[in-house]
């Protein structure tokens, strides 16, 4: 059973969603949630597959960029 | 060296270039089938490890959809999924024979067609089978506000026929907060006024072959991308029992084969499902089942062992041969 699995019910996150939410939201708690592995978050990361791993990190680096790009303009 | 046996060849037929189908092909690989993905060579299909093979789309409609036809009439795959919304409405709507459209769209049972791509479709298709659903009119110009005040009960929401991720969408208490947002809705587009039902929204995911349920799972949406009817970045999954036997119905009746993304609004009075979308084609949740001991790749897998033994005890020599070779 999984871990986070208690009473029959599973929160779950959607990382690609969830982080890029995050960054246009500009909701750090968020953020670190992800970065500290809060309630085994790391879960839900596809770590099964790196080429969509690339893809994902590639998509949210862009957004990350175009983020402090915007804040170095203001 | 191991080899796995091949059970279903599949093709995912995508236009849209949409990052939920990016672990569809996982589903279908871990299940045992081949995959093949048809799509442009931007497309989020790609960026997995997962397909077998890569089929170009043509920019074209007219060349694309021939592409389709192609695929349907060499008969290689068994399993054809179209993955994105444009493309089943444009196969809906395009000129293939009942035939070919049984074994393309995610329905077999064809005078139900009207429910892909349109929501008022659902609605009218839900009425006819005494499916809980609610009421609506439509809007196309300001000479339908008095039906809807009238014939409707308050609050509203409205729906765009052919949309979707909540284009256009809003809540109205009243007549006068309804046409306070007119300017949001096109004209002369048959958008649907919908009741909207007090309760609980339970989106539901599931996998059906040949209208048959092999898996589903439920739960409450906790966080939204861009505010209320967008799509949900964080879940809730619960089991929901009573769910069940209105979707073994639901798939029997359409005869759907493929994945299915479906809302029930649960009325908090009468604690009524009502069926408020459906939408036949993946979409991200599916591949967490796995999370959940909802495990869609386990449940297809389940479903085509049982199927192959039972193919192999009905079927002539021949074929009994071919399916052998693979082991």
């Amino acid at each position: 059973m999984n871990l986070r699995m208690i009473s029959n019910q599973l929160k779950s996150v959607f990382f690609f969603k969830e982080v890029r939410r995050s960054f246009w939201q500009n909701d750090l708690k968020s953020v670190l949630k992800w970065i500290f592995n809060f309630k085994h978050y790391w879960q839900f990361i596809p770590l099964y597959d790196l080429k969509l791993m690339k893809r994902i990190m590639r998509e949210l680096g862009k957004i990350l960029k175009q983020k402090i790009t915007n804040l170095f303009n203001h | 060296m191991l080899i796995t046996p091949v059970k279903m060849r599949v093709l995912i037929v995508c236009l849209e270039n949409w990052d939920t189908l990016s672990e569809i092909p996982y589903i279908l690989k871990s299940a045992g089938c081949a995959v093949d993905v048809f799509c442009s060579k931007d497309s989020w299909l790609l960026s997995n490890s997962f397909y077998d093979n890569w089929i170009e789309r043509k920019n074209q409609q007219i060349e694309y959809i021939n592409q389709v036809e192609e695929f349907v009439n060499t008969g290689d795959y068994e399993w054809i999924i179209l993955a994105d919304d444009v493309i089943i409405k444009q196969i809906n709507e395009s000129y293939f024979t009942d035939q070919q459209l049984e074994k393309l769209l995610p329905i077999s049972n064809l005078n139900y067609r009207s429910i892909l791509s349109s929501k008022i479709g659902l609605s009218n298709f839900c009425f006819e089978n005494k499916i809980a659903s609610p009421a609506y009119v439509l809007y196309n110009n300001s000479s339908d506000l008095d039906n809807i005040q009238s014939k409707i009960r308050f609050p509203v929401i409205n729906k765009i026929d052919f949309s979707w991720g909540g284009a256009n969408m809003f809540v109205s208490n009243d007549i006068e907060s309804f046409k306070s947002n007119l300017h949001l809705l096109p004209l002369n587009q048959n958008t649907m006024v919908q009741e909207f039902i007090i309760g609980e929204e339970v989106p539901v995911e599931a996998l059906f072959y040949k209208g048959e349920l092999l898996e589903y799972m439920t739960s409450k949406i906790l966080v939204f991308d861009k505010g209320p009817f967008s799509l949900s970045t964080k879940r809730l999954y619960y089991d929901n029992p009573d769910l069940k036997p209105l979707l073994k119905a639901l798939g029997k009746k359409l005869g759907i084969t493929g994945f299915a993304n479906m809302a029930y609004m649960k009325e908090s009075s009468s604690g009524v499902y009502n069926l408020i979308e459906i939408d036949l084609r993946p979409n991200s949740w599916m591949a967490y089942g796995k999370f959940c001991n909802r495990d869609f790749s386990k449940a297809l897998k389940q479903f085509l062992n049982a199927d192959t033994i039972s193919h192999n005890e009905s079927k002539n020599d021949f074929q009994s041969i071919e399916i052998s070779l693979f082991f």
